[in-house]
């Protein structure tokens, strides 16, 4: 699990257990914040009573402080294990993508324009540094503890922890399909984007001879269309996935007003309790936070693939073997049935043999 | 100098959309309070409940108020959609109207600047610094305008049932702040301030690793540059921790504070009810609870948005840097000249004009201040060939570019038939001067399009008579589709002296009556050398020609040959004129002589047979 963990994620070892580590800080922190509940709904209880008072006040005194520390430390160890532990991460990572680097074949760098490759490592370092500190432990904290609280609720009543919960799993799906979804349609989209990064590019560089004949009109006219396209099929893609995106996130906005919905039916059939009203309404309150919070970082989330694809491309790469002692004997240079070919197919070399021979003195 | 804000000067290129851009603000905080009316609803169901219990029965509406409930949600659902919509339907048309004027725009500059940029950058600052704005103006913008509505509605809400208890689920989030505000003082502002050097260091250490590979690799040097590049990410990684490590308890006490509502609540719900519990404040008391949360949420949404001001920021300073770039004048008179003349008056350029770097290959006159060009001056008669000569450096490309304009000099004038070219409009400017120069570009097409380039409206037979008298039967045949095979695409490929064949082809489709040549062109490969040679010649008949040369054997024909040294023009004369005041020329035709005569030998002796 480790291992598909760096894989997906171009992490190191120490990165993936840091990752791991991260969301169960996450998940211990959004129960912290879900235990006040508890207090809630007996201090309710209590007032629909009568009142608070004597033994009882110290009762909450405690409850209560104890809750807050309790947030307090749990923090502390989200803390640590999410941002810390990506920064150190993200040197990681920096470190081995430049080893890497000035290890493999030069025909790598061949024809891409080093300031572009730049940028990508940097931004994309960047991006996951971000992803991986903030969104991934926060995402995943939030759907592992949501699912253990909603299973808990369905030991109080199943009606009301259905009216409660049925959001969730709408919400995982709408999740899980809008990745796909968006794949879908980013794949056009990105297509569009190349093909005007290339028109640009090549405007620009062949300016010189546009000008000299008159042309660039003409030409800008060409490139209008492609920015006119890129529009189009931004706006497509956008209508595809925003109906995802953003519905998972106010989907659970549903949450509460169900749980009132079915809660007044029930209650009015007589078959709860306020109490156990009011403990639903609590914890319907609070059970969705989490969750919303994350969500609305998700397409940041799908989108690392892109930049994880990139460094792992890189790491892939095979790097120049050979041995680390000269031993060579003179220097003539042989050529011994040497073919080769470009990546493209296009075979340059076919079979070639000489020797070129070292100057006597 | 005033700066117009970020969403005004976006604005401007909205043309009718930005009534999309407002909509969707509109929209987005319509969405936000909307989202806030299921909570009324369910305070008038707690309110029902309290009222008939224990006699449930009697509680009708409830089922009612809960469907509401669900509705209103729903509304606030589709409203949001349709303000993401509407915002990014403007955003996409403002990030493609940019897109279309710095085009514009950079096509209508003078191409030292282009140059100077480099096309990497150009390319990035069209591309990406509009894709920065589209996220800006549909995301950012419309959050923002919900993130402030909501807690407008929160307060309304809380304040608006139970006072005091209102303030008090007020008071954690006041103390929150105050933390934060008190912990993350002057400590953390250096701090930060490091981290923010420590991160654009190691971003230009990172330029100059990867820039420096390709040519360190070779060396065997990549540790050095590594250990320069590592210990940069280690500065950087060190900074960021302790900025991080800076935000830990502050972070600690906020999420408690946020989180600690209940405590105050809990409290209050203690000390009011300790002379007896009215309905009334239960139903309060519930009610808050239930809310809340909401604050906690919206506080965290507000929080993590202020970052992307400075990401926008720097996208629209980029773009402005280009579009304040001054594009070359355009001549408001429709002069034509009336020979083929080309003269320089006292012609002076400097590359460091804005305190900038010229950018490209071959020193031309960026050391200190130097001119490129000095006070030159010179003549050439329709239909003269002249050719100008020099160590690199000396200025004869610079001569040549600014006889078609890639630039404007800081002093003196060009004139072409007596007419200064300012003068001139450009398209009748690019009509009259054809050049070869090294780096002829053709674009992805067929070559009977790249030809066909210099004359729309040729026929096939001009363009196939162009590419023949340019030596390019051998290019055409080796092609699978003869002039219909498209360049630079699938599987195929043009070395540089086919391409420049090519281009030459497009020149003689022209058929300008100047000619600009870079003899450099010609040392291709010696299989395109003699053909390109042809070419030239077969191009430069009965025009007026100015060519910079680097075989002196092939200018002794020349009308006038100038020598041109740190941007002077040092001795001017005929071949034979020039050999006989055995000045600088002299010396470099006797050096070129020599040189032709030398090979690579196994010593001395034999390089010198």
């Amino acid at each position: 699990m480790i291992q598909t963990l760096q894989r997906r994620f171009a992490l190191s070892r120490q990165g993936a257990v840091d990752l791991i580590k991260g969301c169960i800080a996450c998940v211990l922190q959004d129960i912290s914040f879900m235990l006040p509940v508890g207090l809630l709904y007996n201090f309710i209880i209590d007032t629909m009573k009568g009142g608070v008072n004597g033994s009882r006040i110290a009762f909450y005194a405690a409850g209560v402080s104890g809750c807050l520390c309790l947030i307090f430390i749990a923090t502390w160890f989200q803390y640590n294990a999410t941002y810390l532990a990506t920064y150190v991460e993200s040197g990681v990572r920096r470190i081995s993508l430049a080893e890497q680097l000035r290890r493999i074949p030069l025909s790598f760098f061949g024809k891409k324009d080093l300031a572009d490759l730049t940028n990508s490592i940097m931004g994309d370092c960047a991006t996951l540094e971000q992803a991986f500190s903030h969104y991934v432990p926060a995402l995943a904290g939030s759907l592992i503890s949501t699912t253990l609280i909603a299973i808990c609720l369905f030991a109080y009543d199943w009606r009301m922890a259905l009216a409660a919960v049925w959001v969730l799993p709408i919400a995982f799906a709408i999740t899980f399909f809008s990745s796909r979804i968006q794949g879908y349609f980013n794949r056009k989209s990105v297509a569009a984007n190349v093909e005007l990064e290339i028109g640009v590019q090549e405007c620009i560089e062949s300016i010189q001879d546009l000008k000299a004949n008159n042309a660039e009109k003409s030409y800008l006219t060409g490139l209008d269309k492609k920015i006119d396209y890129v529009e189009k099929r931004n706006i497509i893609t956008e209508l595809g996935t925003a109906l995802f995106v953003v519905s998972s996130t106010l989907i659970l906005k549903f949450g509460i007003a169900t749980v009132a919905l079915v809660g007044s039916t029930l209650l009015a059939r007589g078959e709860i309790d306020i109490p156990l009203f009011f403990l639903f309404l609590l914890a319907a309150s609070r059970l969705y936070v989490p969750l919303e919070g994350a969500l609305q970082n998700l397409a940041a989330v799908i989108s690392t693939k892109t930049n994880i694809n990139r460094m792992n491309e890189i790491l892939d790469q095979p790097i120049q073997s050979g041995s680390s002692r000269v031993t060579n004997n003179g220097y003539d240079i042989v050529f011994d049935h040497v073919g080769f070919a470009y990546n493209t197919g296009e075979t340059v070399l076919k079979d070639v043999s000489f020797t070129a021979k070292q100057v006597s003195e | 100098m005033k700066k117009q804000s970020n969403p005004s000067r976006l604005m401007g290129y909205a043309g009718g959309y930005r009534i999309l851009t407002y909509l969707s603000w509109v929209l987005s905080v319509m969405s936000a309070l909307l989202a806030l009316v299921p909570f009324w609803y369910i305070w008038r169901i707690i309110h029902d409940i309290l009222e008939v219990s224990p006699d449930f029965s009697r509680v009708g509406d409830v089922t009612r108020y809960g469907w509401s409930a669900v509705l209103f949600a729903v509304i606030s659902i589709v409203v949001y959609i349709a303000a993401l919509m509407c915002s990014h339907i403007a955003a996409f048309r403002v990030a493609a109207n940019i897109r279309k004027e710095l085009m514009r725009h950079i096509a209508a500059l003078p191409i030292g600047v282009t140059e100077k940029y480099g096309s990497g950058k150009l390319r990035r600052t069209v591309n990406s610094s509009s894709t920065a704005t589209e996220t800006y103006l549909a995301h950012r913008l419309p959050d923002k305008a919900g993130a402030i509505a909501t807690p407008i509605g929160l307060l309304f809400l809380l304040l608006a049932f139970d006072w005091r208890l209102g303030l008090l689920s007020l008071v954690p989030v006041v103390l929150g702040f105050l933390i934060m505000m008190k912990m993350t003082g002057k400590d953390m502002a250096q701090r930060m301030e490091q981290y923010q050097n420590a991160l654009s260091d190691m971003s230009n250490e990172a330029v100059e690793y990867i820039r420096g590979v390709p040519v360190v690799k070779t060396f065997g040097q990549t540790i050095y540059s590594f250990k320069r590049f590592r210990g940069a990410i280690d500065n950087y990684e060190k900074w960021v921790i302790a900025y991080t490590k800076g935000l830990r308890l502050p972070m600690m006490f906020y999420t408690t504070a946020i989180n600690g509502v209940f405590a105050f609540l809990i409290a209050g719900g203690i000390i009011f009810t300790r002379d007896g519990v009215t309905n009334e404040l239960l139903l309060n008391l519930i009610f808050y609870i239930v809310i809340t949360p909401v604050i906690g949420t919206t506080l965290t949404k507000i929080m993590f948005m202020s970052g992307d001001a400075m990401i926008v920021g720097d996208a629209v300073n980029r773009i402005d840097e280009v579009l304040n770039e001054k594009p070359l004048s355009e001549s408001q008179v429709n002069n034509v000249p009336n020979d083929n003349g080309v003269t320089l008056e006292h012609v002076s350029y400097s590359y460091k004009v804005d305190n900038t770097d010229g950018g490209r290959e071959g020193g031309l006159g960026r050391d200190g201040g130097n001119n490129a060009l000095n006070d030159v001056s010179l003549r050439v008669r329709p239909g003269q060939v002249v050719a100008l000569v020099g160590a690199s450096g000396g200025g004869k490309t610079t001569l040549a570019n600014i006889i078609t304009r890639f630039f404007d000099p800081q002093k003196g004038r060009i004139l072409i038939g007596n007419i200064d070219i300012r003068d001139i409009p450009k398209a009748t400017l690019m009509n009259k001067v054809s050049f070869v120069f090294q780096n002829s570009r053709l674009i992805k097409a067929s070559v009977l399009e790249n030809v066909r380039m210099a004359k729309p409206d040729a026929t096939r037979e001009e363009i196939a008579h162009a590419l023949q008298a340019a030596q390019c039967q051998d290019i055409i045949e080796k092609l699978p589709d003869g002039i219909d095979t498209v360049v630079g695409g699938e599987g195929v490929y043009l070395s540089g002296g086919e391409q420049q064949r090519i281009a030459i082809a497009r020149a003689i489709l022209k058929n300008a009556p100047i000619l600009i040549i870079d003899e450099a062109t010609a040392f291709a490969d010696p299989d395109n050398e003699v053909r390109i040679q042809r070419a030239l010649s077969s191009l430069s008949k009965g025009k007026t020609v100015i060519m910079i040369a680097h075989r002196l054997s092939s200018i002794t024909d020349a009308d006038c040959i100038y020598v041109l040294q740190d941007g002077e023009i040092v001795e001017s004369g005929t071949h034979s004129g020039l050999i006989e005041r055995k000045g600088i020329f002299a010396r470099m035709w006797k050096n070129y002589s020599e040189a032709a005569e030398w090979k690579i030998g196994k010593n001395e002796k034999e390089a010198k047979a």
